[in-house]
């Protein structure tokens, strides 16, 4: 079994486990990279017919591109799609210009969410979140026994990973669900290339540019690449990676350190 | 029968803040608590008020000549190799070793004190705060690794994160904490300690990049939590031990928001005081001709010349250096004419003990929101970058019993000193 057999296995396993557990159970799609790969693997976890709701939250500033891709995929793929809007807020008028930035992620996301879980009822949400979303840092940021090692043997503990996935968005009664976490960033790229999965096209480099994430359009920025085919960026990424991890001559704990003292404006 | 005491720290919060905070409903937990008979005193972090320096103070009820840390960053004696000063630097004892060589209290629990990496034995448990890198070098004794591990400890939140998402980046504060609260509960509940000292560093994070957010509901919402903390690990505290035990709150330095970064050496090299050659690195970069030069946030060194191997101002020269540097800085003004420095202090009027020498010959203090900076990389003397708060030093928080007094304003060296006479 190669690489990704094993990284798509392992989430299939979560994946139907979750199900199993939860049937009022529900996925959260931004329509990105990530997610994107996360309601694949789903569609193959249940041979081509997700027995669940796929939710997309509009904030109504997202890129044009999102929602021709949103509404192209939900009829190839044949979901069910609710999309969630804080109607509320965006009729007062509430977006990155006129509010706080944070308060309008918070409301035009985070409560957009939760009324949509509210109004559903659903018990547990799918996330395609990462723990390598950010490169090598992201390793600091949990230390788990199953992530240090990648020996987690969840088989046989299925009661503690769901205590470890617990909710933190709020104190009410619903999971959150990861199957991709064990996923890179050149992980996603290669799955996509090797199921030849569909994305958006500003990820691609466009006159030098390309999205590395993608979001609302007034709060994205591309950045520099020359990376125009999914082949190229898959070269990007690895080499980006290991220019990152060469570092200096210096230990690499200094170098962790003065990362860690430069984000909080020291150094 | 054994004496206890409860310490928590709460990294960054200023006296203004948490007394608003609770006067306006938003930490009804620990205005309860301090109803019981403790009160709030605004009180002064270490020079430089920066959590390496402020909090080993704490640690050891010393100064930073005692105890030798001075900030993040460092020089090697005699050269201009930069090094970060970590807990195997610390030069006095903790008031835990104290307390363990005298008998008086045995089991610690020591958990997210920034400078205590790597960990360092003790009598109990210590689980290192900021700058820790390698959990298995954070954990003393090692066989707690694997059970924090599986409780889900983090160390500190992905600090890079807030600058692609910096909503995620809030929400990975708030699901920090409850981590966070959930442990020390855990190890509370489940253990026998005869002192715990729990640090929340999440609030020093959410005050550097939402500070000027401080009246919304979103920072707030984050003091409701901080608030449940303290009250829950609290109540856990005296429902095991009864009422009578030692309880202290602190923070290691204040917070105000940020107008503008000052960049002390792009000063310096302006007016003539520092020269660098570009094609070494970092402060191996000052180079023959330097008169001073700055480090993180308002440290000035003179370019002294038996302690640097480029160093030429002669003992007989400080005085006027000084005066100039001090003429020069306290005039630095921003484009709109606001002057940046309200206060330049000696080392002498700050500073006592056996590392007196290591220590800065001058430390700035900024008027608020002017943050000074002492990195070699900006060229321009005033900058902004994604923060949003800075540090400030003369209104970190103290919460004592209300029997305990002072005549002057606390220090952070003083509740070291208020824990080891309780026990004593």
């Amino acid at each position: 079994m190669d690489h990704y057999d094993m990284l798509e296995n392992k989430s299939i396993y979560i994946i139907r486990e979750a199900y199993y557990r939860f049937k009022n159970i529900a996925m959260l799609w931004s329509v990105g990279k990530d997610s994107t790969t996360l309601l694949w693997l789903i569609r193959k976890a249940f041979f081509g017919k997700i027995p669940f709701p796929i939710i997309h939250i509009d904030t109504s500033y997202k890129f044009p591109e999102m929602y021709e891709f949103r509404d192209k995929l939900s009829r190839d793929w044949d979901f069910p799609l609710i999309v969630g809007r804080n109607e509320e807020k965006l009729a007062n008028g509430m977006g990155p210009s006129t509010g706080m930035k944070l308060e309008c992620c918070t409301e035009l996301k985070t409560n957009a969410l939760k009324q949509i879980i509210d109004k559903y009822k659903f018990k547990a949400i799918f996330l395609g979140i990462r723990r390598d979303e950010h490169g090598i840092r992201a390793k600091e940021r949990y230390f788990s026994p199953r992530d240090d090692q990648f020996q987690w043997n969840y088989e046989n503990q299925p009661a503690e990973i769901w205590d470890q996935y617990k909710s933190f968005l709020d104190k009410e009664e619903h999971y959150r669900v990861h199957p991709i976490l064990h996923f890179t960033e050149l992980d996603i790229w290669k799955y996509i290339q090797r199921e030849k999965l569909p994305i958006i096209d500003l990820y691609l480099s466009k006159e030098g540019k390309r999205y590395r994430s993608i979001g609302c359009v007034p709060c994205c920025s591309p950045i520099d690449s020359q990376a125009a085919t999914i082949d190229q960026i898959i070269e990007e990424v690895a080499t980006s990676k290991t220019s990152e991890r060469a570092g200096r001559a210096q230990d690499k704990e200094n170098i962790y350190t003065m990362q860690k003292l430069r984000a909080l404006g020291y150094m | 029968m054994q004496k206890k005491a409860l310490i928590i720290g709460i990294d960054g919060v200023p006296f203004g803040l948490i007394t608003q905070m609770m006067e306006q409903g938003y930490m009804k937990g620990l205005t309860g608590i301090c109803n019981e008979g403790y009160s709030v005193h605004k009180m002064r972090a270490s020079y430089p008020d920066i959590s390496s320096v402020s909090w080993t103070s704490f640690m050891t009820g010393a100064n930073p000549a005692e105890h030798g840390i001075f900030g993040f960053t460092d020089l090697k004696p005699n050269s201009y190799d930069l090094y970060f000063p970590n807990s195997r630097d610390i030069k006095a004892p903790t008031f835990w070793q104290t307390l363990h060589e005298k008998g008086k209290a045995k089991r610690a629990l020591v958990l997210n004190i920034p400078n205590t990496y790597p960990a360092f034995p003790i009598d109990g448990l210590l689980v290192s705060g900021f700058v820790a890198i390698d959990f298995t070098k954070a954990v003393y004794p090692l066989s707690y690794i694997a059970p924090l591990q599986r409780m889900g400890y983090i160390i500190d939140v992905d600090l890079m994160k807030v600058r692609d998402d910096k909503d995620g980046f809030y929400q990975d504060l708030v699901e920090s904490l409850a981590i966070r609260e959930k442990i020390s509960m855990t190890l509370i509940n489940d253990e026998e300690w005869d002192m715990a000292t729990i640090c929340v560093t999440e609030t020093d994070r959410l005050h550097h990049f939402f500070f000027d957010k401080k009246d919304s509901v979103v920072f707030q919402d984050f003091y409701k939590r901080v608030d449940a903390f303290i009250a829950n690990t609290y109540r856990s505290f005296e429902k095991k031990y009864g009422k009578d035990f030692l309880f202290l709150i602190l923070s290691d330095h204040g917070f105000t928001e940020q107008i503008s970064e000052v960049n002390l050496n792009a000063c310096l090299k302006e007016k003539g005081f520092l020269t660098t050659n570009e094609s070494r690195e970092y402060y191996d970069k000052i180079d023959t001709g330097t008169i001073a030069f700055a480090m993180d946030p308002g440290r000035i060194y003179i370019h002294h010349e038996k302690k640097y191997p480029r160093g030429h101002v002669k003992p007989s020269e400080v005085g006027q250096v000084k005066d100039r540097l001090k003429e020069m800085l306290l005039n630095l003004a921003d484009g709109k004419g606001t002057k940046v420095i309200k206060e330049i202090l000696d080392k002498e009027t700050i500073y006592r003990g056996p590392y007196y020498e290591s220590a800065p010959d001058l430390i700035c203090i900024s008027n608020d929101g002017y943050d000074l900076k002492g990195n070699l990389r900006k060229k321009d003397i005033f900058s902004t970058d994604i923060f949003k708060g800075m540090h400030t030093g003369d209104d970190a928080t103290l919460i004592v019993p209300q029997g305990i007094t002072f005549d002057r304003q606390a220090t952070i060296e003083d509740p070291a000193k208020i824990i080891i006479d309780y026990f004593s």
